[in-house]
């Protein structure tokens, strides 16, 4: 009988173990205004990820925020995570979250519409908001009646911006003009053509530029000395830029088999295919485009501003620039649109009032004070969140912080995020995961091109996207009823 | 019998092929030995190369330059912390192998010599539990330990161990079993216990045979990825083969040669432990294949 | 060793002749059976709790929907078992997942076959440094996994030492085939120490005077090798290819280190992490996946147990 007995509290044990944390309620208290001093002691833990120095630079800046005024009662235990298992991380902790963490744009809406983020409107002021890039704010609004996200009648303001991250395309500036130099080509006349930080290129030109760069005698798509006009292309980049997108604007119907959508991705497999410019796909796997970029065995390739500071961690031993993407001249809907990536400070849904309020504090110091700002800027992390900062300071290095480093022409990041006038054309976007339930269905997306033969010519982009359509179809359905 | 070498009865002609059939053998068995060595081999040349060397897109077989850094790096990164690793790769050994033997001793100990009912049914209860894959067990026990706080901690990877080992039981009751009676017989009669008689009887007496299951155990513990994997995700409290996971080159190349340094560096004391105890490696084996 | 056979004997053990058979059970005896209890406790609480509970768990998670942000569970019936086999995206990976399970298991009869050759050059040569060839065969037996597979990925590279050694030209990490190819090269080589050992003492535990009787017959070496070796060394065979296909049934390390991913060589095991763990909020149909997993391998089992005497020949 004992044994039994002892089975059955054991089972009971692991049961309850494995159901406790359903059922957790939270003390809300009332909530403290942002203004106010906090006068209690709290402590709150804050996750946050990144490369090691980009983990340092945090901790240094949540060191200085516990020493400022009105922060003397607030310990910040700070966790940087590696950026590849973050997500795994912050998912398996979900019942038990820390008080403030990063939260990518890709994965929000499945954590606001669950519930897990705590709507933070009434601790910040419109004011305070007002300085910051408005589509960066507008990315954190949700309404959970409606299960909209962006700014509408009812909605929440469920995280602060980290940042906004407009991934542009780079070259490899000292290969760039050794190869004009070897190809007897008139550098000018190039740069002038080209190469122009206000001008977006047209997909033409880039082909014309490419082919005109790459050495490959035999035409045979494997440069003779292995270097590569660019490493890879992003998708969403293209698609944009031919004024295109997966699905229609709240991500209910699919749109890949619109001609623009098919005409990028085709686009992107030419630049193997046909005009041997760009690696193969196969060869992907050895290598992202990243490394052999960092390793100039490609001249083009796309970055971000988080990027800098690896770049100039690294010492590389190549100068380098940015240029926006190029986009189809001959559509005449088209313009030169990057994805541009975020990341939101949000707050633990079960944060009490003074665990929000100090968290608060903590990720408006790190969004918006622009002592935080600035040493972001100069560790090559981020182009400032606050606009006057960005437009001027950051953009014309008044400070003198960014002497001599790369890339020379911040103004396309700037621009990117901007918008410029009519005429030439510059601007970014959100990644479309950002308006999807779920981010997977990308990653399905990819594998399918890639298994039907886009990029090694077996299949066109029109067949592919003609068959995968239904599937898709029914995949944003299922999406859609996630959310309720 | 195949001896075919010794045999004084061969023509000359034979014994020419004999000699050819004998270079053959040596030549393909050098032949195997060295695919088996080259993985190694190219693990330590890597491990000094400079990430930008070992992702040329030229071939090199030896570094341009030998460069150390990759193992000072892993001593000095905060990312890649691999003595802390090493040590929470021994925390992990030495409560699982003195808590877990000791438990599995005791019940071997428990179904070899005492009278126990209902016997039969309590050994094939455990052993039902052998052919369970620990993929079928993993995402309750995932979701219970994450409950308990326990998730980027060791205890997932000690708590189990510490209720046994059931392969080792079952070698242990073997061994148990040839043991005679009358030794622990003598120990009754003087008054001792059971718990008594199998601390200072049996275990003195059993002693090397459990040392061959460590052995064993220790190693299957060192080189276990798939639960640290799951479990770890902090550098700071990873195993050893978690950390070399989380530093996997497929994914972010630049990583490369400071990988190759930690699998040459993790390696290292499995080889000593390998090459001091080779031959009772190859026997254990042995005998276990061949009892099947 | 097969558990009857150790049940059987454990069973038997310390008869007590001096105890008539109907007496009743004295304090003493029952003091010992407590005891007895006692110290085999730890191990059954063991396996109630990580086990058997666990396979229960995991058996009604496969019916259930979760969703571990929210935490809440919610009964769908059949819906993970139908979808693991016809949704539009998680049903392809499934059954890729599948396939390459299967496929990759070629490693193990390749390995065999290594095995067994150097088992029976070492045998015909008499050679002199057999054991030192049989420790360094067995290494990569007791090397980490991790370490090897990441080596063997950088040996694998289109620019890598293989192609360049071998004057190829074959892009082995991507594509459906050539990473399948690379992976069962690779294992192969890495399980191939441990057969030769184990087809080594099992043809030294061929009675001589079987090849003697059948040399006076007149039968050659190769048929001798066919009609007694092969024969006789059919229990090392046997345990060999059960024991390969139980582990590489749940291979998981290839996929996720060596192939990072790579749709041509994953495998069962890793679309349960990837579903359950990785951050898909799949756990209801990965769940089933363990499942059919665990069914698979218990079927496995139970022909080891039951045709192991038909198959292999035993004295």
């Amino acid at each position: 009988m004992k044994k039994r007995w002892l089975a059955v509290v054991l089972a009971g044990a692991l049961a309850g173990a494995s159901l406790a944390g359903c059922s957790g309620s939270d003390p809300q208290g009332p909530i403290i205004s942002p203004e106010d001093p906090i006068e209690e002691e709290v402590t709150i833990n804050f996750w946050g990820w990144g490369d090691l120095a980009e983990q340092q630079n945090y901790q240094t800046l949540v060191n200085q925020f516990m020493a400022e005024e009105g922060n003397e009662n607030i310990t910040v235990i700070y966790r940087g995570i590696n950026s590849a298992t973050y997500m795994t991380t912050l998912r398996a902790s979900a019942r038990n979250l820390p008080e403030l963490f990063y939260m990518p744009d890709y994965d929000f809406l499945e954590w606001v519409s669950a519930g897990s983020l705590k709507d933070i409107s009434a601790y910040v002021e419109e004011e305070e908001l007002s300085q910051l890039w408005p589509q960066a704010v507008d990315e954190y609004y949700y309404n959970p009646d409606t299960a909209t996200l962006g700014q509408s009648e009812g909605a929440g303001l469920y995280g602060l911006p980290k940042d906004l991250g407009p991934f542009t395309l780079v070259y490899n500036k000292s290969l760039l003009d050794a190869r004009i130099e070897q190809k007897g080509l008139d550098a000018d006349e190039i740069y002038a053509e080209y190469l122009t930080p206000t001008q977006a290129m047209t997909w033409e030109k880039f082909r014309t530029l490419l082919k005109m760069l790459v050495n490959d005698a035999n035409n045979d798509g494997t440069p003779d000395d292995s270097v590569y006009g660019i490493s890879h292309y992003e998708i969403e980049t293209a698609v944009y830029s031919n004024n295109a997108n997966f699905f229609n604007d709240d991500a209910s119907e699919q749109r890949i088999t619109d001609q623009n959508f098919i005409d990028a991705l085709q686009f992107i497999a030419d630049l193997t295919l046909v005009d041997h410019v760009m690696v193969p796909s196969a060869l992907q796997s050895d290598m992202d485009g990243f490394t052999r970029f960092v390793n100039q065995q490609c001249i083009f390739s796309f970055m971000g501003p988080w990027d800098c500071a690896q770049f100039w961690g690294f010492d590389i031993p190549f100068t380098y620039n940015i240029l926006p993407v190029p986009y189809n001249g001959e559509n005449p809907d088209a313009m030169s649109t990057a994805w541009v990536g975020s990341m939101g400070y949000c707050v633990s849904a079960r944060a009490n009032s003074l665990q929000t309020a100090a968290a608060m504090r903590l990720a408006k110091y790190l969004c918006m004070n622009e002592d935080a700002q600035r040493e972001f800027y100069e560790l090559g992390q981020q182009v400032p969140n606050l606009v006057s900062m960005a437009t001027d300071e950051y953009l014309n290095d008044t400070q003198g912080l960014l002497e001599g480093k790369d890339p020379a022409d911040r103004s396309v990041w700037v621009d990117t995020i901007n918008g410029t006038s009519d005429t030439d054309r510059i601007g970014g976007k959100v990644r479309p995961r950002y308006y999807t339930y779920s981010s997977g269905w990308y990653d399905d997306f990819l594998t399918y091109i890639d298994e039907q033969g886009l990029w090694t010519g077996e299949r066109t982009a029109e067949q592919i996207c003609k068959a995968y359509a239904p599937s898709f179809q029914s995949v944003l359905t299922e999406m859609k009823a996630n959310l309720g | 019998m195949m001896s075919v070498i010794h045999d004084t009865t061969l023509s000359p002609v034979k014994k020419v092929g004999r000699i050819f059939l004998r270079v053959l053998i040596y030549a393909l068995l050098v032949l195997g030995a060295a695919l088996i060595v080259f993985p190694f081999v190219w693990m330590v040349l890597g491990s000094f190369k400079t990430p930008l060397d070992a992702n040329s897109a030229e071939f090199r077989f030896l570094p341009v330059e030998w460069v150390t850094n990759n193992y000072t790096d892993l001593f000095t990164n905060t990312n890649f912390p691999i003595i802390k690793a090493f040590f929470n790769t021994v925390i992990v050994e030495v409560s699982v192998i003195v808590v877990g033997t000791f438990v599995s001793a005791l019940a071997a100990f428990s179904f070899a010599k005492l009278k126990l009912q209902h016997k039969t049914f309590w050994l094939l209860f455990l052993m039902s539990g052998m052919m369970v894959p620990y993929a079928a067990l993993m995402l309750p026990q995932f979701r219970a330990f994450q409950s308990m706080n326990m998730f980027d901690t060791l205890w997932p990877l000690i708590l189990p161990g510490f209720f046994g080992n059931v392969s080792m039981i079952f070698f242990l009751v073997q061994y148990m079993r040839g043991i005679p009676n009358a030794i622990l017989e003598a120990a009754r009669i003087d008054g001792a216990g059971h718990f008594t008689s199998f601390v200072c009887v049996m275990f003195p007496l059993v002693k090397t045979a459990i040392a061959a299951q460590v052995i064993f155990w220790f190693i299957g513990i060192w080189n276990d990825y798939f639960a640290p994997s799951i479990y770890l995700i902090t550098p700071d409290r990873m195993t050893l083969q978690a950390l070399l996971g989380s530093l996997n080159p497929a994914q972010n190349r630049q990583y490369l040669p400071m990988a190759l340094a930690g699998a040459v560096l993790s390696s290292i004391p499995m080889f000593v432990i390998y090459l001091s105890c080779q031959k009772f490696f190859i026997e254990s084996l042995a005998i276990s294949g061949v009892k099947g | 060793m097969y558990p009857d056979e150790l049940v059987r004997t454990a069973g038997e053990e310390l008869p007590s002749p001096r105890v008539p058979k109907k007496k009743k059970v004295s304090v003493q005896e029952r003091k010992e059976h407590l005891i007895a209890f006692l110290f085999i406790l730890p191990p059954i609480v063991g396996f109630l709790i990580f086990t058997a509970l666990s396979v229960v768990f995991t058996f009604v998670y496969s019916f259930q929907g979760y969703n571990s942000l929210s935490g809440i569970s919610e009964n769908v019936g059949f819906a993970n078992y139908i979808d693991l086999f016809t949704h539009v995206t998680r049903a392809p990976l499934f059954g890729k997942a599948i396939v390459n399970t299967i496929v990759l298991l070629l490693s193990v009869p390749f390995s065999m076959i290594l095995g067994l050759i150097l088992a029976g050059l070492l045998r015909l040569g008499e050679i002199k440094g057999s054991k030192f060839f049989q420790v360094l065969y067995y290494v990569p037996a007791v090397s980490s996994a991790v370490a090897l597979n990441i080596v063997w990925n950088y040996i694998f590279r289109s620019n890598g030492v293989f192609n360049t050694l071998l004057g190829l030209d074959v892009i082995w990490l991507d594509g459906d085939v050539t990473i399948k190819v690379a992976i069962i090269f690779k294992n192969s080589l890495n399980a191939m120490g441990g057969a030769m050992i184990l087809y080594l003492a099992g043809m030294l535990n061929v009675p001589k005077d079987l090849y003697e009787a059948s040399s006076l017959d007149g039968a050659g070496k190769v048929r001798q090798f066919f009609s007694i070796t092969l024969p006789l060394i059919s229990p090392v065979t046997f345990y060999l290819l059960i024991t390969g296909v139980i582990g590489g049934l749940q291979s998981y390390a290839d996929a996720q280190v060596f192939a990072a991913g790579n749709t041509g060589a994953t495998t069962i095991v890793y679309f349960i992490w990837q579903q359950g763990i990785q951050g898909n909020n799949n756990q209801g149909l990965a769940s089933a996946a363990s499942v059919l997993l665990a069914v698979l391998i218990m079927i496995v089992t139970l022909i080891q147990f039951k045709f192991s005497n038909k198959w292999v020949y035993e004295e």
